[in-house]
């Protein structure tokens, strides 16, 4: 479990700015931390990498990162941090870039392998896309085997298509090392597509959600292929865009008939 | 033709700027990283000798040279070394009155990043020093060959300061700046014209090349 409690007071020219956030994270959670330009979602996450100073206290799987006595440096936070506008070493390769951090190529080449860059581990990352540059940087965020990774608005500097790409390499990352994430955005179809929760800043205040399902519902017509009996209950498994969800059905479904059901922006189906 | 004063101004150059990369190139990157309240106050002091006249700096490393000072005193006890006339003298006048065209570039340089990268050094647990030289400084290159040459250059160019400290004594202070004004009140033209192109010629190469290489280096960083 990941709690923290934060609270940093900032004298700006349009007054003082009070950031008061306080939360907990499972592992392998992953959370969307929404709000408007200047809510604070930023700061949040520089206070949790260490990057910036605040009163409180931090606790991470056990180990105490920040209260009164102590306060980790980003050095000895061991957190995978991927900036909006990418922050890699210009002057390396993409192969350096992720050798950099951890002198363990293996590791370097199987991260490079999922996100489909190993073909381009030689090049210079001044030579890459957008989208090809944030998913060097999410591998070199992964280096260190983080056991919290922070993602500020990662998709905010990409296109539509290069958007799905890096939403997918995500998607592909959480599922194979199952690291607690947490990612600003402002923008809802992110939260959908990564998160199982949701924490919404406003104006410096941090409050906890739950996704909200409503905006998202999505009702379809759908074709049963399997039923399985479970005590009194059945379960229908169906396939939506590629990926099969099991619900819930009454006695009288039978395989191949169509069913109406609502999909849910916190169901995951598997693949 | 005597190269002397052309090989002892070299030389100064290259030891002065040597001994200011190692010293300012650390000095820089704390004052581009640092928020403390003391930070204008030592930029003010860096930037002193651009706005001081070389007499007035050199008045006061004189007061602070001289074998009767506490300083003075020192460098003779424990080096064995006497400043006034002296090269030893020279060189350290010369850092002092370099120092703010080898501390200047390099903080404008490291402040020119992005922020983002250098955090990005700290987040992979990469220290202040590492991420200087591994990070900071490969991406700092025009600012980086800024502060070199234009350290070399002007130091190459001093006069006042080293006339002061250091006087004109051949092959140890009679650099050759120092050198072309005694030709001159000694009214030895032609002398003073030849020792003067190579001088104008050999700064005009060095800074033609300092703005050729920031151009070709920042073309290719884009």
């Amino acid at each position: 479990m990941i709690n923290f409690c934060f609270e940093q007071i900032r004298h700006t020219k349009e007054g003082d700015f009070c950031l008061r956030a306080s939360a907990s994270l499972k592992e392998g959670e992953c959370v969307a931390l929404m709000g408007q330009s200047g809510s604070g979602k930023s700061t949040l996450l520089r206070l949790l990498a260490g990057l910036e100073r605040a009163k409180g206290e931090m606790s991470v799987f056990g180990e105490v990162w920040q209260d009164e006595k102590v306060w980790r440096k980003p050095q000895a936070r061991h957190v995978g941090f991927l900036f909006q506008e990418y922050a890699l070493f210009e002057h390396l390769s993409v192969e350096e870039n992720l050798l950099f951090v951890e002198r363990d190529r293996a590791y370097a080449l199987q991260l490079l392998e999922m996100v489909g860059l190993s073909d381009l581990a030689e090049r210079n990352v001044t030579h890459l896309s957008g989208g090809q540059q944030q998913r060097v940087a999410l591998c070199r965020a992964l280096m260190r085997r983080p056991k919290l990774l922070l993602l500020d608005e990662p998709f905010s500097a990409l296109d539509s298509s290069m958007r799905k790409e890096l939403q997918q390499s995500l998607k592909e990352v959480q599922r194979t090392f199952g690291m607690s994430m947490v990612m600003a955005t402002h923008t809802l179809d992110d939260a959908y597509a990564l998160s199982d929760v949701m924490w919404q800043m406003r104006e410096g205040l941090l409050e906890v959600k739950a996704l909200p399902k409503a905006q998202r519902r999505q009702s379809l017509k759908v074709r049963v292929d399997a039923i399985v009996q479970e005590g009194e209950a059945y379960w229908a498994t169906v396939l939506v865009d590629g990926f099969l969800y099991e619900v819930e059905v009454s006695e009288s479904v039978c395989v191949g008939s169509e069913i109406e059901m609502v999909l849910e922006p916190r169901m995951k189906g598997k693949e | 033709m005597v190269w002397e004063p052309f090989i002892l101004s070299f030389k100064l150059a290259t030891l002065t700027t040597l001994i200011l990369f190692i010293l300012a190139l650390p000095f820089a990157w704390w004052l581009s990283q640092t928020q403390t309240k003391v930070k204008p106050l030592l930029e003010a002091l860096t930037a002193l000798p651009l706005v001081l006249p070389p007499s007035v700096l050199g008045f006061y490393l004189l007061l602070l040279f001289a074998p009767d000072s506490w300083f003075g005193e020192w460098v003779r006890d424990t080096f064995g070394l006497s400043l006034v006339f002296h090269f030893s003298g020279l060189v350290i006048a010369s850092c002092f009155y370099s120092l703010p065209f080898m501390v200047q570039p390099l903080q404008n340089g490291f402040e020119a990043l992005k922020k983002e990268m250098i955090e990005s050094s700290f987040l992979a647990g990469k220290g202040s020093l590492q991420t200087l030289w591994y990070i900071a400084l490969p991406n700092s290159k025009p600012a980086l060959m800024t502060a070199l040459i234009l350290t070399f250059a002007h130091t190459v160019g001093e006069f006042g300061i080293v006339l002061m400290i250091g006087g004109s004594i051949p092959s140890e202070t009679k650099v050759a700046s120092v050198a072309i004004y005694e030709m001159v009140e000694m009214m030895e033209y032609t002398q003073a014209h030849l020792y003067s192109a190579l001088l104008v010629g050999m700064s005009f190469l060095v800074l033609l090349f300092v703005y050729t290489l920031n151009r070709h280096l920042r073309v290719g960083r884009v």
